[in-house]
């Protein structure tokens, strides 16, 4: 589909597919599609009620299936749509990318991948191509301003667009058809976004510099980071964050000057753009989890050398773990040095750029 | 006609000191430099307060007789006409419109000043939409499904439950504001409940109705003619030529693939007189690259 968007006075062309769509082709045509563990029988259900949100601590995490925010949805969709009520998990992945052998041209992707599917280790679809916007060529506030703005509000109205059917289907549930499971009522949810800093930042519709709070989950603030205050930071209070960004947006429409803006940047680092994400259930109702679902691009965290860095402190710390014996839970310490080597050496080819798809992301 | 009307002289008070000022710009710059550590949103939020209960001086008689706004329906004017004319006479009018409310947008910030003799109603659907209602309250209100309809479900006047909605649009059918959220209300589920912050991003986003002028990139037609690569070998050389490199040849590297393909058949049945099956697909090398994009308009037209 294919549809233009008008912000101000210049109009972006928007290609998408709709992301329940893509999910309920996904579900369909799998080989192999996995709830995890959620029980089936009544026996069952009370058995996990009982075992509550923990895991035993012989449990062996084997995939986003049994994650925390997976579990944690799995119990509040059964809680409120019955027990035979399966969480559809959905990840959803925003880079900018090149389009073009030349390097001139750029585009943002927006990709989702459906946790149940198990086909192939899980296959992302590009579900949307947002148009790239240029720096502003004039080069004073305003412009740049604008062109922000503009940027921001691109990307969230293109993420309502894809996200339209998803959002009322994660309120309501729908009934579909899942390879090997016959017609089951599916309830979706948000379970992990996939990207970097900026587009983290971008999508919560929060500031990305000049800011106090740079932790989208925590207030904790710039000049206290890294230090032993920034540990007793709270959490971010997403109600108020987002009131705050709503009650802005709908005066950005009709005063747009930064000055209107100035006290929910400095409340809560916010910007007056309404995130698209709080609308999903799940992520702006219980359990809470619009801050908490972020997850890292290892592809660029690992360009970035952070996890290098960490990595070099790796033989040290398991060594310190393990004790005398050198048994880690999946072989000696050296297997899983060199499992590390080897998935670093993977991620590593590929550093460069290309214009065709990443073929996997690494969770 | 009515007589011209007049606003009273207002005292918006400093919500910080004891002092008290006439325009709103001038208790800005009071604030901006007297109290420079307190919420401008603060002051603001004052002066909205202080304007939205200035009142409207004029004969009694002559407010009664004015003609309600043109072009509103028949409840709808007289709900709004109730709400603006009469807001200082009749006390159930202006609690229904403050049950409405005002957004916490008008609380956090302040109205422009060219506002502050529009009535309540039009300030409520100002300030839920994000757009200017200076055409007038008395403007009639979009068709549904416009972009302008949807937006008055953004304002804060939302009910806590169905229930309470259901009453309130039963109670009072003269609240105009209560039956076009009435109306809108049936494009969401049933138990939704407005004052969600879910819902309520959810109803900001319906407002601009990107979806409903959503087209397809591949007319639908495309769908149904039958693909030309109807056999395993034909559907091997598509998904070489669709997927090799990572984005798939250049259109000169499909015409120069068919063409080899082509050239293989002719060297293999040479003087058998058969007809390979790329030969007898494609005629021509140009024909496999214009197979191949109707495959791709095919199969954009089935996916959607």
């Amino acid at each position: 589909m294919q549809v233009t968007i008008e912000i101000g006075d210049r109009s972006f062309m928007y290609y998408y597919r709709d992301v329940m769509q893509v999910a309920l082709d996904a579900l369909a045509g799998a080989e192999t599609v996995s709830f995890g563990d959620v029980p089936s029988t009544p026996a069952g259900v009370l058995a996990a009620r009982d075992a509550g949100d923990n895991f035993r601590d012989e449990h062996e995490r084997r995939g986003i299936l049994d994650a925390d925010l997976y579990v944690d949805e799995s119990h509040e969709v059964q809680r409120m749509h019955g027990d035979d009520a399966p969480v559809l998990g959905v990840q959803l992945h925003a880079d900018e990318a090149l389009v073009s052998w030349s390097g001139s041209h750029y585009m943002f992707l927006v990709r989702a991948n459906v946790v149940n599917v198990l086909d192939n280790g899980r296959q992302w679809q590009t579900v949307g191509y947002l148009q790239h916007i240029s720096k502003a060529v004039e080069q004073s506030a305003r412009a740049k301003l604008d062109v922000s703005d503009t940027r921001n509000e691109l990307l969230q109205r293109c993420l309502s667009v894809s996200l339209r059917a998803f959002t009322r289907a994660s309120e309501e549930g729908v009934t579909a058809h899942v390879a090997g499971h016959g017609s089951v009522q599916l309830v979706p949810r948000m379970v992990v976004l996939v990207v970097d800093q900026v587009e983290e930042r971008s999508i919560l519709a929060l500031m990305g510099n000049r800011c106090r709070f740079f932790c989208s989950p925590c207030m904790e603030d710039k000049d206290l980071s890294g230090g032993l205050l920034g540990v007793r930071a709270v959490d971010r209070d997403f109600v108020t964050t987002l009131e705050g960004q709503l009650a802005a947006a709908v005066l950005r429409a009709d005063d747009p000057r930064p000055s209107r803006r100035r006290d929910l940047g400095r409340a809560h680092s916010a910007l007056p753009i309404v995130p698209a994400l709080g609308a999903i259930h799940g992520l702006a109702t219980r359990p809470y989890d619009l801050y908490c679902i972020v997850s890292f691009d290892l592809l660029h965290v690992w360009e970035l050398g952070i996890l290098r860095l960490l990595a070099q402190r790796l033989p040290a710390v398991l060594l310190s773990l393990c004790g005398e014996t050198g048994e880690a839970r999946l072989g000696s310490v050296q297997d899983t040095l060199d499992a590390l080597n080897l998935r670093g050496f993977e991620l590593g080819r590929n550093y460069n750029v290309t214009p065709s798809a990443p073929g996997y992301v690494l969770m | 006609m009515a007589p011209p009307r007049a606003v009273s002289a207002l005292l918006i008070p400093c919500p910080f000191c004891c002092l008290s000022f006439r325009k709103q710009p001038n208790l800005a710059r009071h604030v901006q430099t007297s109290h420079r550590n307190e919420s401008r949103c603060a002051a603001a939020a004052a002066a909205s307060v202080a304007m939205s209960q200035s009142f409207v001086r004029g004969s009694l008689a002559a407010m009664a007789s004015a003609p309600g706004p043109a072009l509103l329906a028949v409840d709808a004017g007289a709900a709004r006409a109730a709400a603006t004319d009469n807001r200082d006479l009749n006390l159930d009018v202006e609690m229904d419109v403050s049950i409405s409310g005002v957004a916490p947008a008008v609380d956090g910030g302040d109205a422009p000043p060219n506002e502050r003799d529009m009535d309540v109603a039009a300030a409520t659907v100002v300030v839920a939409t994000g757009h200017s209602a200076r055409d007038g309250a008395g403007s009639a209100p979009p068709p549904h499904g416009t972009p302008d309809d949807v937006g008055v479900l953004v304002g804060d006047w939302l009910y806590a439950s169905d229930e309470e909605k259901d009453t309130d649009a039963a109670a009072d059918d003269n609240n105009a504001t209560g039956a076009a959220a009435v109306d809108l209300l049936a494009d969401l589920p049933r138990h939704v409940f407005l004052s969600s912050t879910a819902a309520r991003i959810r109803a900001y986003y319906l407002v601009f109705s990107d979806t409903s002028q959503s087209t397809p990139v591949v007319p639908r037609r495309w769908a149904s003619p039958p693909s030309r690569f109807c056999s395993p070998a034909l559907r091997g050389a598509l998904r070489f030529a669709l997927t090799a490199g990572g984005c798939g040849l250049t259109q000169r590297d499909h015409v120069a693939y068919a063409q080899s393909l082509r050239a293989v058949e002719q060297e293999a049945t040479r003087g058998t007189g058969v007809v390979g099956p790329m030969s007898a697909a494609f005629p021509s090398a140009h024909g496999f690259l214009t197979a191949t994009r109707h495959e791709q308009n095919c199969v954009l037209a089935t996916r959607r």
